[in-house]
């Protein structure tokens, strides 16, 4: 709250005085007969943050595009103009202009950091191209230059880093990288087209917090393109809502949270802000799920070295439970393992060790038999709604697949069911007759989550449901699954990067990292009093909105006394290293060293 | 790297010495035999024919006649020809010359217009440069090679008078004419790769000119021909790449058609040659030889891929 309420102040005036840098006046930009972007007004001052949100579609990406004169073809600006600093964007007075202002004066940041740097090219020579082009300076200059950036944006070491290529670094460092690059020319503009959403809550705030302070610490402005208001709002002084190519709402941050004109506006906050959580608790009894000890190990051979294999522990020492009708969050960073935990259950990845208990039946002893039948009572939901659906079946024959093993019943009686489940979902039966691609993502999750259910079963395992959605849709799904556990009664591990999407549906919770658990505990408790310092960290990256007395706001976890030497040695424990959890009480579990006694002091 | 190549080279013997006993088999099965070859076709004198035979080690067991050829490969000369009598090695290495300076000619010249062709239809996409070159290429791709090669040899050759239609001069005897004999075959082969790597080269670069890191590089404000040369050419070129590998191999195994159409003394007519008469030592030395071929090219595909794809390590 103390930094929301810093940002709230004095940044709006102060900071972003005097004439407009940029200028957009009834922009239109069109691809072919018809229009992506219309009637667009928009005017950022000097070192002012621009917050531009939006779902997929709504040309939100498209503006920042042709600020830079660099639509897709065949997009094209067919009316309104563009001035920035002097220049007719819109109007060049020739293609040189532009391409000297690019780079120079105008920066690019993209959304996904794995395909923004060439392959081909190591680090320092993509970052000093542009230098070389734009600026007079010697090699040596450049050069410290772009180490001084590096270490701006708090890469270690950056000597060896020129000389490695992209692929060598993980995601959220290749952003930083990305942001050194451009920032190293000093541009009176940064388009930032959403430059952490690949990135998992921590990094992000990491990734954004270095690209406020950098951009801050050279008064240069920032577009902030996005779909996630809750995350830009922490950085933007005044926000823009885009919807399907209508710039419909813009103000100071506050103001737009606080009381948003448009009808639209009003949804996007009410998806985003996640009302008061409603989570699904379980019946009581025995377990419907027990897993005990699991390890995962993935083997890589060593192709020429012809023996030997290097051992990657993905999972280690799992324990966790799920009684029926129970929505339980499985929560960590990609590369925690999480999804691999899902496989393992649904023995689609072979276990090292541990073992897995469904309904009181140990699943490595059953038979081939029992197993079709045991795939019916586990069905997975996965993450990619476009991936995960055959693209050459139709909608109706997914559906009707997940009754297969059911040979009572008739291909009329199948067809019927398929077309009863669309409806639960809440589809259109005549969707039944359409292939995938026809379908928007949130209504293929919908067809998939048809497909797990058809067969009426006991537990779903859902891997980031919601993960590819807009926060519109997401919320959309997140109801709906609830609405038919109440219908249905099935029990669901639901896996996630995002704190605030389980929060609003799982009754309990366990925090992994690094392929171990961290942290376990009830929904609540684990909000409310974090005891391990890697629950505190991701806590304190995932913003969310509030509502307030004075409407919306940006809420942040004030988490004190982070222990910083814990979480350093979680981060570089070793796999063989021992680690166990110790119980709290209430259920309350939390991980420490193998040699502490007691829980981590607060 | 060296140790890389070291392994490379270390694990292709066991490939080689499979192929030379499926080599050994295959020719043995060959309909036909060998000394009757020799004394022309028509002898009725069973004890003259068992002489030969003999003579040249056809009596012998099978597993015997082949570890005799494992000898002789060994000692590097590969055996002599049934039918010249000269060393097998140094008679292939001879004509490999001839091809592999067609091929390689052929194969410079191709990639150097492909490139740049490829590069600006997809620069150019959807313009009339791009339909140009598209058009062009399929026009070459449905004409057969052997076809263009006679129709090159009658216009420059027997219209035109320009160039030799027939034989081979070596260029290490005489410079300048023996260019005159090559630069026909060069084309013809030339032709066809350029059509084939054109098309590569286009696809490939139409794909990574989609990419964010273009879009970026233009957002840095290099110029397009920057652009081009710098991060399209390279992350497209891989592909292509792939495709030079298969077919220099292929080429250097014996342009076939294109040296008996340009009458060249190459690998692929001594090998033709060779079936026809009955050559065991030629035909087994020559295939074995056009195996090897494929190993190493193979190799230094992978060596010119490891300097295109960063990911590509050789270890």
């Amino acid at each position: 709250m103390e930094r929301a309420e810093m940002h709230d102040t004095p940044k709006t005036d102060t900071r972003a005085g005097g004439d407009p840098i940029l200028r957009i006046e009834e922009l239109e930009i069109s691809f072919g007969p018809t229009s992506v972007v219309r009637g667009v007004d928009l005017a950022l001052r000097r070192g002012e943050i621009l917050a531009l949100v939006g779902e997929s579609g709504s040309g939100k990406s498209m503006i920042g595009r042709a600020i830079l004169g660099l639509l897709p073809e065949p997009g094209r600006v067919s009316r309104g103009r563009i001035r920035f600093d002097g220049h007719e964007i819109t109007a060049p007075s020739s293609p040189e202009e532009l391409r000297l202002l690019r780079g120079r004066s105008i920066g690019l940041i993209f959304q996904e950091p794995l395909s923004s740097l060439n392959p081909t090219m190591k680090i320092g020579p993509q970052m000093f191209e542009a230098m070389r082009l734009h600026t007079d300076l010697t090699e040596a200059q450049i050069r410290a230059r772009a180490l001084d950036m590096l270490r701006q944006v708090r890469l270690d070491r950056p000597e060896a880093l020129l000389d490695r290529y992209p692929h060598e670094f993980s995601g959220g460092m290749r952003q930083r990288i990305m942001i050194a690059s451009v920032m190293m020319l000093k541009p009176a503009l940064l388009i930032a087209d959403e430059p952490t959403t690949a990135l998992d809550a921590v990094v992000q705030r990491e990734v954004l917090d270095i690209m406020e302070e950098v951009a801050r610490a050279n008064g240069t402005s920032v577009i902030l393109i996005s779909h996630d208001l809750a995350v830009v709002a922490r950085y933007a002084e005044r926000v823009a809502v885009m919807e399907k190519g209508d710039l419909v709402e813009t103000g100071t941050t506050r103001a737009v949270l606080a009381d948003p004109q448009h009808a639209y506006t009003r949804r996007l906050l009410a998806a985003a802000e996640l009302g008061a959580p409603d989570p699904v608790a379980g019946r009581a009894g025995a377990p419907l799920l027990r897993v005990e000890n699991l390890s995962v190990d993935f083997r890589e051979k060593k192709v020429l070295g012809l023996f030997g294999e290097t051992v990657h522990h993905a999972v280690r020492d799992v324990s966790l439970t799920i009684a029926p009708g129970e929505f339980v969050g499985l929560v960590g960073e990609s590369g925690s393992g999480k999804s691999t935990i899902g496989r393992a259950i649904c023995k689609l990845t072979p276990k090292a060790a541990g073992r897995v208990v469904f309904d009181g039946q140990p699943l490595d002893q059953i038979g081939a038999g029992e197993e079709r039948h045991l795939r019916q009572r586990i069905r997975v939901v996965f993450q990619d709604p476009v991936s995960s659906l055959n693209p050459r079946m139709r909608i109706g024959r997914i559906v009707r697949e997940g009754l297969r093993h059911d040979r009572s019943l008739s291909d009329t009686e199948r067809q019927q069911a398929a077309e009863r489940m669309l409806e639960a979902v809440g589809l259109s039966r005549d969707m039944a007759a359409r292939f995938p691609h026809a379908l928007s993502g949130g209504q293929r999750q919908r067809v998939a989550i048809a497909r797990a259910l058809i067969a009426r079963p006991d537990l779903i395992i859902a891997d980031e449901p919601v993960s590819a959605l807009d926060v519109t849709i997401q919320a959309q799904i997140l109801a709906l699954l609830k609405r038919l556990q109440a219908d249905y009664g099935f029990a669901c591990l639901f896996i996630s990067h995002d704190l605030h999407i389980v929060e609003q549906l799982c009754a309990r919770l366990y925090v992994l990292h690094k392929g171990r658990l961290m942290e376990e505990a009830a929904t609540p408790a684990l909000f409310a009093s974090p005891r391990h310092p890697y629950t505190r960290r991701l806590l304190s990256a995932s913003p969310r909105l509030e509502r307030g007395e004075k409407g919306v706001h940006l809420a942040e976890h004030i988490l004190p006394g982070i222990a910083g030497d814990d979480l350093a040695y979680y981060d570089a424990m070793r796999p063989e290293e021992p680690y166990r959890l110790i119980d709290l009480g209430a259920g309350h579990r939390v991980a420490i060293r193998g040699e502490q006694a007691g829980p981590p002091v607060r | 790297m060296f140790l890389f190549v070291l392994r490379r080279i270390v694990m292709s013997v066991p490939t080689l010495i499979l192929v030379a006993v499926i080599i050994f088999c295959l020719v043995r099965a060959l309909p036909g035999d060998a000394a009757l070859m020799m004394l022309g076709g028509n002898i009725d004198d069973e004890s003259t024919l068992e002489m030969m035979r003999r003579q040249l080690g056809l009596d012998q067991p099978l597993p015997v006649q082949f570890l005799a050829w494992l000898r002789e490969i060994f000692s590097g000369n590969l055996g002599i020809s049934i039918r010249t009598g000269q060393p097998v090695g140094a008679l292939i290495l001879d004509r490999f010359g001839v091809t592999a300076t067609v091929v390689l000619l052929a194969m410079g010249t191709a990639l150097i217009v492909a490139i740049p062709a490829g590069l600006i239809a997809a620069h150019r996409h959807n313009t009339k440069v791009d339909y140009a070159i598209v058009v062009l290429t399929i026009l070459k791709l449905s004409m057969p090679s052997f076809w263009v090669g006679l129709m090159l040899l009658v216009l420059f050759g027997a219209i035109l008078g320009w160039l030799p239609t027939v034989g081979f001069v070596s260029m290490s005897q005489d410079f300048g004419l023996g260019l005159t004999y090559l630069i026909l075959p060069v084309t013809s082969l030339a032709l066809s790769e350029i059509a084939v790597m054109t098309r590569m080269m286009r696809a490939g670069s139409l794909e990574v000119m989609n990419r964010d890191y273009i879009t970026h590089a233009r957002a840095k404000g290099l110029p397009e021909r920057q652009v081009l040369w710098r991060h399209v050419f390279p992350n497209a070129f891989a592909p292509t790449l792939t495709m030079v590998g298969i077919a220099l191999a292929g080429l250097l195994a014996g342009a076939a058609v294109t040296e008996t159409v340009f009458t060249l003394p190459g690998l692929g007519k001594l090998l033709v040659d060779s079936i026809y008469g009955r050559d065991y030592p030629v035909l087994q030395g020559a295939l074995l030889f056009i195996a090897a071929i494929y190993v190493v090219t193979n190799l230094l595909i992978d060596i010119a891929y490891s300097f295109f794809d960063p990911k590509v390590r050789l270890s």
